[in-house]
């Protein structure tokens, strides 16, 4: 349904200074499905996700690669295409639904709006559509609460809204960019438990991109790790976990805090700048495992997009 | 609500009183007043009958005593000079100045606000630029002397529209106005544009450094994701955002276009308020500039109390008299 493959992004792009922020970054997505990305800050991944839709700033675009969206290539999509798919067919939930909702605007507007942008209903069936859509995600008395502005709901139901507002025209596929950072630990599984139920429902496939590795698992059917704009490792999340191939990955991994384990280890040192790039693997400069090799020449990918990794010395693969 | 509005009422009180008290000492600072009214040789004796006449002869803490006696009964004073009460002395020109007054914030309104969205929609482009750069000129050139150029080109040159003074008039409400005859309106276009050049150069320039900023802003980006067209972004989720601090300002400046036209209305030869400030502080008419600018002050405290109003109704955030929603 989704197929990205070689996609590269970039900051001034044609110019001296142009800088690839996003390198080659290839996956595909099935209906129903839960990719997790995830990454520190600075790897990419919500630029990727924002290349997909094209929300990118205005210095900012997609440079190499094709995007393929139920057979049509939106890299080279015109903008009134894009604007057609966005909020239709692929929805976007954000980090921070306070600043993301309009604060003068009701929840009902932010809500028929969306749907009248793409779909002709009358103001009254887009109302009911939108108050069923309230009581799916388990907002209370959704009726009343159509008048009510974002400020007036708590944390947890004003991310609701917004996720209430992505599955309104059932996208084939939803990004979601650090939604549940915000929240309260319960709060956060409550939530990943209905969107679960919700993408199985209605057959959408769920791109969901954190910087916190233990959330996806038991969430995401497959991850993707991301560092310095590229894919260093993406795989099943059962097999992720179980066995993870790249250094990069075992250390986040590892960064995790585990009941019963009494220290944390951290990893080391901070990320590459993606303006002045290592000339090996990005990652050999903070890696246990490098050799003289990985700072020399960049390790190609290994595997295809459901399987893979990007390194020469990768851990070994435990029965 | 009710207790906030009298609240409020309270503090106008006290700003008119405090006001009156200040303007009330300084023209007393000024000079005799009862020196200009008197002819050069009069004697001594028909000096002190005038000065009694008026109740100048009074400490001056007295005079202010009665004034504020008058004033709580709703007399503002008898002109030393036209012997009438001041109150029907602004009461005949307030009507040439509020009318000159509002058309011009129509017309700062009606330039500056869709030149602003242009200008911060587009910002950094070629109409930006134009829009920009010509907004300084509005803002820096001295006002009076835009006056004589749109009087030059409009009246002398092209014989368009009138030089000055104010048209056939109408009446509606029980006010004469100028906007109900073609006469009127071709007298006041002139003068009203002129006032309003300075405005609508302040509004196009506000409008567009908000308009930037909420175009930049999460929420638009939230919209765009929606699929929201971009002319809705644009006129429902960042105009109304930016309407709010646009009101504030836009408040005070129609407070200053009613009660500072002076410059305009003495260009344009307007028989509004202005003229009559300026001849009656020149006599030192010291009930008429005290009356008028407790008038002008009285405006003011409504406009903001407006301002405030609108807040509510613009922001759902906001609820006045600071009760939480």
């Amino acid at each position: 349904m989704l197929k990205v493959d070689n996609l590269v992004t970039s900051l001034h792009p044609g110019s001296r200074d142009q800088v690839d922020i996003v390198r080659s970054v290839s996956f595909s997505l099935e209906p129903g499905q839960i990719l997790g990305v995830v990454g520190e800050s600075g790897s990419g991944k919500s630029m990727m996700a924002y290349s997909l839709i094209d929300l990118l700033d205005r210095k900012i675009a997609i440079t190499g690669g094709s995007i393929v969206f139920n057979g049509e290539d939106l890299s080279a999509a015109k903008q009134a295409r894009m604007r057609e798919l966005r909020g239709n067919r692929i929805a976007m939930i954000f980090q921070d639904p306070m600043v993301a909702l309009n604060p003068v605007l009701t929840i009902g507007e932010q809500m028929i709006e969306a749907i009248q942008a793409h779909r002709r209903m009358s103001r009254r069936d887009a109302e009911a559509h939108a108050i069923k859509t309230l009581a799916r995600v388990g907002i209370p008395s959704p009726e009343s609460r159509m008048s009510a502005y974002a400020h007036e709901f708590s944390g947890g139901m004003r991310q609701r809204v917004v996720i209430a507002i992505a599955f309104l025209n059932e996208p084939d596929l939803i990004i979601a960019d650090e939604a549940t950072t915000a929240l309260d630990v319960t709060i956060q599984s409550q939530i990943l438990a209905e969107i679960q139920g919700l993408a199985e429902e209605t057959g959408a496939a769920i791109l969901w991109i954190t910087h916190d590795l233990s959330l996806l698992s038991g969430f995401a059917d497959a991850v993707m790790v991301m560092y310095a704009g590229q894919v260093i490792e993406i795989a099943p999340a059962d097999r992720l976990f179980g066995a993870p191939r790249h250094p990069y990955t075992a250390a986040l991994m590892r960064a995790v805090p585990v009941a019963g384990r009494t220290r944390l280890e951290n990893l080391e040192g901070v990320p590459p700048s993606l303006a002045d790039l290592p000339p090996g693997c990005a990652f050999a400069p903070r890696c246990p495992r490098a050799q003289p090799r990985c700072s020399q020449n960049v390790p190609p990918f290994e595997g295809d997009t459901t399987l893979g990794w990007r390194c020469f010395f990768p851990l070994e693969e435990t029965p | 609500m009710a207790s906030y509005l009298i609240r409020r009422l309270g503090q106008a009180a006290f700003v008119l009183l405090l006001v009156s008290f200040l303007i009330f000492m300084g023209v007393y600072a000024i000079g005799d007043p009862v020196e200009m009214l008197v002819p050069p040789d009069a004697t001594t004796a028909e000096v002190n009958r005038a000065r009694e006449a008026l109740g100048l002869d009074q400490p001056i803490l007295i005079q202010y005593g009665l004034y504020l006696k008058g004033l709580v009964q709703g007399d503002l004073g008898t002109s030393f000079v036209y012997n009438q009460p001041t109150i029907d002395l602004v009461l005949q020109r307030l009507p040439a100045t509020v009318e000159l007054g509002l058309t011009a914030f129509v017309f700062s309104l009606i330039i500056g606000l869709p030149l602003g969205l242009i200008a911060g929609y587009r910002a950094g482009s070629v109409t930006d630029d134009g829009i920009m750069n010509g907004s300084i000129l509005a803002y820096s050139l001295p006002n009076f002397w835009q006056g004589l150029l749109l009087i030059l080109l409009f009246a002398v040159q092209l014989r368009w529209l009138p030089s000055g003074g104010r048209g056939d008039t109408g009446i509606l409400f029980g006010i004469e106005t100028s906007l109900l005859t073609l006469d009127g309106w071709q007298h006041i276009f002139l003068p009203a544009l002129n006032l309003a050049l300075f405005n609508s150069a302040m509004v196009t320039r506000l409008t567009r450094a908000q308009v930037q900023q909420a175009m930049g802003s999460e929420y638009v980006r939230y919209a765009r994701a929606k699929g929201i067209s971009e002319r809705r972004i644009l006129i429902r989720h960042a105009f109304r955002n930016v309407l709010i601090p646009l009101v504030t300002v836009l408040g005070l400046e129609l407070g200053n276009l009613l009660a500072y036209g002076i410059i305009t209305e003495t260009v344009f030869n307007w028989p509004g308020m202005g003229q009559l400030l300026i001849n009656s502080i020149n006599i030192v008419d010291r009930p008429v500039i005290v009356g008028y600018l407790l008038i002008v002050v009285a405006m003011f405290v409504v406009i903001n109390l407006i301002v405030d109003v609108l807040y509510t109704l613009l922001d759902p955030r906001i609820r006045l008299g600071g009760n939480k929603a």
